[in-house]
């Protein structure tokens, strides 16, 4: 991974200001900014690992966990959020036993809010990868997630 | 010029509005701003009306211009400021500040008190220094309009020597800010964003974990109690505040002593200090107070009675070292000056050893004795040894040192060089704790140093891209060096120290290119065969870059430089005048009225030599001198002065109990050779004294006249009359020359002192710093793995 990281800085190397857009791609690579992405950056900036990590931890764009197989958004816009979204997230939590931002321990989950899907008419929705699942009331988020773990486990 | 407040006034050139103000008496009220950082704009407490712009700039960012009408203090601008101050103070625990009542409790309430954090009662460790509280005075503000957010974070106490509670945290970033800016290490950073924002680490590592050395300078930066020193955050104002000079390293850094109920409580650096501008290091910020206060310091002489060291007076003990050094023929005795002594102590042992015993067996065990000082001798100065100047170098090369461990001050100027564009490299097989301030690294051991330096000096010349100028017109015997330069292969080089050809000519392109540079050299330096070669070849490369300035030895001892300008030595009287001289003899045994032995004495190693031989029967140490592995077994009479009981305990006749350095007067003489006063804080613990008092009170039991001093300041008075080097003021004299000689490139016979004493890294007078510290081991052992790091051979 180091080498990844490596080859990403390359073309900016002694650039000021590059930063962000190394991190930006670093995180599109891997999925996420690591610990070790983090230091071999520092290394081949000659900057420190806690500025970068302050740089980072500015924008919202960077995740610091590996993401799970499977990424469930939650809805928390406005329609969403009146008809229950905030409960589906709650409950969602629940059963992956995470927060927002985190992956689950078997990594098969990660978990995030979002703020509008564009689906208003269904409101309140859950995404899961690039699904879509429509007026997600009351127990129904525990059978779109296990329908997620059991295929898995099929596999 | 510019108007400000309707008042007329003149501006330097890239001045701030906030400057301007400053420099005219005008007060502006702000808390992000902090000397020697760049503007940063985070509090907008100096928010200022400047005509014809827009809003309310803050005066801190805005740089003056020509024709500026400023207006620094109105009512509208006062009430922006109070409604800013509020704000800020609305997530900063605030009754403290401007509780009714605080008048009242405010002799009370920097006591310890444990109260409820919330409250903001009596939980602050600031010691009465509180910016908040000043700017919320000049404002005058009463009452907080807002509703009061307690962040509720964690107090962080898991890392050495310092606490945060963020909590009181106003975020100004001053603390990020000191650490990136001037010490160029970036231990911190300010996280997240929003109401998140915290000064943190990445992935809220232990600062420990994250680099950080501790050198306290966000201790010091920080205008609230969120940061603060653990041993001393509870002992509230100091009694009193004393400025002295920090003798754990030769650096000088001028220090600000708290002392409480005579005791040093607390140490900050001093701004105005010449060497460390209000920098300090890990040492001297936090290791004094453990140091100085320990519960096993010496505090009564010790005699050596039915083979066990008892308690006696100071007459007893006096009057035995008399009559006991008394008692042996001169050659057999000899004398051994810690390069801890001060000034006048180092002056007035080797007057007692030579007026009162007879000996020229003196010497010191500092690193940086024999070679160092003869080839000073030798180039008569090898130019003046400015701090500064490493700041204005275009390139700098550490050769031998752990620089970031060993002076980390240094390492200020370094940066501050490298914010300039210098570059840095490092030549030696040290470990290096700040890794970023290296450009380059050039890993080599000590039996590599002469081929590299015979590869760069061959491929300077012969590039012939050297100040010409400087070097013809300055310069002795290059003619010499070229010659002998000639008879060197640059392949053979390259072979032996394992350096490829392309690299040393990357660093001697670089150095040709930079304008003039700093040399700084450790004690690694010394291991080499022929060490004043080495040293004489460093200077070459500055000479050849065309600046005799610069050239920066990284001794060991805190008074390495004036232990041996005192006459330590056992070939040379104070101010190096050669006791095979007859004229400088006959001028001391005029001045001392004594007749003094003409024979050169030992030097260090064979005084240990001798010691262990048994030709040597009676030894006076002042300080960790001695190697462990040594066996005094057949000397007949040892004296130690020390502050700690130590090893040589088992072999000591006499011990008398040493004050340290916080708790005397006196000078000393730092790397840069300035000679630096010791201000005491405390009195010295229990019944010991400053080291030339000892001394003083044997000479008078053996009746010996000319050591009746009272005061540090009679002795250094005594030295300004018969120390050339010192001239009346009280200044190392430093004669600039003008004509520089260039060593030629020979491979020589080994010359090296051939019992070169391991050291602890960081040690004071023979005193393992760690061993007496408990956080300054945890970080010894983090840096180093928990190897036994030696400063040294």
């Amino acid at each position: 991974m180091k080498n990844t990281i490596k080859d990403i800085i390359k073309p900016y190397r002694g650039e000021k200001g590059s930063l962000i857009p190394i991190l930006q791609a670093v995180q599109e690579k891997t999925g996420f900014i690591s610990e070790d992405a983090i230091s071999t950056i520092a290394l081949n900036m000659n900057m420190s690992e806690h500025e970068i990590y302050g740089v980072a931890t500015f924008y919202t764009q960077f995740r610091y966990t590996k993401p799970g197989d499977h990424m469930v958004k939650v809805c928390l816009g406005t329609a969403c959020h009146v008809r229950g979204g905030e409960q589906l997230l709650d409950r969602t939590e629940n059963i992956l036993n995470i927060k927002p931002g985190q992956t689950t321990l078997d990594s098969a989950f990660s978990l995030e809010r979002v703020a509008c899907m564009g689906c208003c008419a269904l409101a309140p929705v859950i995404v899961v990868d690039d699904k879509i699942y429509p007026n997600v009331a009351g127990p129904k988020v525990e059978k779109i997630i296990s329908k997620y773990s059991s295929s898995d486990e099929k596999e | 010029m510019l108007t400000i407040d309707g008042k007329e006034v003149d501006f330097k050139e890239g001045a701030t509005v906030l400057e301007v103000a400053a420099a005219n008496g005008i007060y502006i009220p702000t808390l992000c701003t902090y000397s020697g950082l760049l503007p940063f704009g985070a509090c907008r407490l100096c928010l200022v009306k400047i005509e014809n712009m827009r809003g309310f700039p803050p005066a801190c960012t805005t740089p003056a211009a020509k024709g500026m009408k400023i207006t620094t203090n109105d009512l509208e601008l006062n009430e922006l400021r109070k409604n800013v101050l509020e704000l800020i103070l609305s997530e900063h625990p605030n009754s403290c500040i401007i509780c009714d009542q605080k008048d009242l409790c405010g002799n009370y309430n920097i006591c310890p008190t444990k109260s409820g954090r919330v409250t903001g009662c009596a939980f602050c460790p600031n010691k009465g220094r509180c910016e908040l509280k000043q700017a919320t005075e000049y404002l005058g503000i009463k009452e907080i309009r807002f509703p009061f957010t307690y962040k509720n974070l964690p107090l962080e106490r898991e890392d050495p020597f310092f606490d945060r509670d963020y909590n009181l945290c106003i975020l100004c970033g001053r603390c990020v800010r000191v650490c990136q800016e001037i010490r160029g290490v970036g231990a911190i950073s300010l996280t997240k964003r929003g109401h998140d924002t915290k000064v943190g680490t990445a992935f809220n590592k232990s600062h420990l974990d994250g680099g950080c050395q501790f050198c306290g300078a966000c201790v010091d930066a920080c205008p609230t109690g969120a940061l603060s020193a653990r041993g001393s955050k509870w002992h509230g104002i100091p009694d009193k505040v004393t400025t002295t000079t920090c003798a754990l390293c030769s650096v000088g850094c001028s220090l600000k002593l708290e002392t409480k109920w005579d005791k040093i409580m607390a140490v900050r650096p001093d701004a105005e200090g010449p060497a460390n501008q209000g920098q300090a290091c890990v040492r001297g910020r936090f290791a004094i107070p453990a140091l100085v206060n320990g519960a096993s310091r010496l505090k009564y002489p010790l005699i050596r009675r039915n083979s066990r060291l008892v308690p006696a007076t100071w007459d007893e003990a006096t009057e035995l070292a008399a009559a006991k050094l008394g008692k042996y023929i001169p050659e057999e005795t000899a004398f051994l000056a810690s390069p801890f002594l001060t000034n006048e102590a180092a002056y007035l042992l080797q007057k007692f050893a030579r007026v009162c015993v007879g000996t020229n067996n003196i010497d010191t065990s500092s690193f940086f004795s024999g070679p160092v000082i003869q080839s000073r001798i030798k180039h008569s100065n090898m130019g003046a040894e400015t701090i500064i100047d490493i700041a204005k170098s275009g390139w700098i090369i550490v050769v031998g040192g752990d620089i970031a461990a060993s002076h980390p001050v240094l390492t200020v100027k370094i940066n501050q060089a490298k914010k300039r564009g210098a570059f840095v490299s490092l030549i030696g097989s040290e470990q290096n704790i700040n890794s970023r301030l290296f450009d380059s690294c050039i890993s080599v051991e000590p039996s590599g140093y002469f081929p590299l330096l015979c590869g760069i000096l061959k491929t300077i010349v012969e590039k012939e891209g050297f100040d010409s100028k400087f070097v013809t017109g300055q310069c002795d015997d290059f003619d010499k060096l070229e010659s002998s330069l000639k008879k060197i292969d640059l392949q053979i080089i390259a072979g032996t120290c394992g350096i490829s050809q392309n690299l040393i000519e990357k660093l001697t392109s670089t150095i040709l290119s930079s304008g003039r540079g700093s040399i700084l050299y450790g004690p690694k330096t010394l291991e080499c065969d022929d060490p004043k070669q080495i040293i004489g070849m460093l200077f070459n490369i500055l000479l050849l870059a065309g600046s005799p300035a610069g050239f920066v030895p990284l001794m060991d001892g805190a008074n390495s430089q004036g232990v041996a300008d005192m006459g330590a030595l056992p070939d040379f009287l104070p101010g190096y005048q050669n006791i095979a001289d007859k004229g400088s003899l006959s001028a001391f045994e005029n001045s001392w009225s004594a007749k003094l032995p003409k024979k050169p004495g030992l030097n260090y190693p064979a005084i240990l030599n001798a010691a262990v031989e048994g030709s040597i029967k009676a030894l006076y140490v002042t300080g960790g001198e001695i190697p462990r592995e040594i066996s005094l077994e057949r000397l007949d009479f040892l004296v130690l002065h020390d502050i700690y009981p130590s090893p040589l305990f088992e072999t000591a006749d006499i011990v008398f109990p040493a004050a340290a350095f916080t708790e005397e007067d006196g000078t000393i003489t730092s790397l840069e050779q300035r000679v630096q006063t010791l201000q005491a804080g405390t009195n010295p613990a229990g019944m010991s004294m400053p080291d030339w008092k000892i001394i003083c009170k044997i000479a008078e039991k053996m009746n010996v006249k000319g050591f009746e001093f009272s005061s540090a300041s009679e002795v250094f008075d005594e030295i300004c009359r018969v120390n050339p080097l010192i001239s009346g003021h009280g200044i190392r004299d430093l004669k600039l020359k003008k004509k520089f000689t260039l060593t030629s490139v020979e491979k020589t016979s080994p010359s090296k002192r051939s019992m070169l004493q391991k050291k602890p890294l960081w040690h004071y007078r023979g005193v393992d710093l760690t061993e007496k510290v408990f956080d300054l081991k945890i970080l010894h052992d983090k840096i180093f793995g928990g190897q036994d790091v030696q400063g040294s051979p």
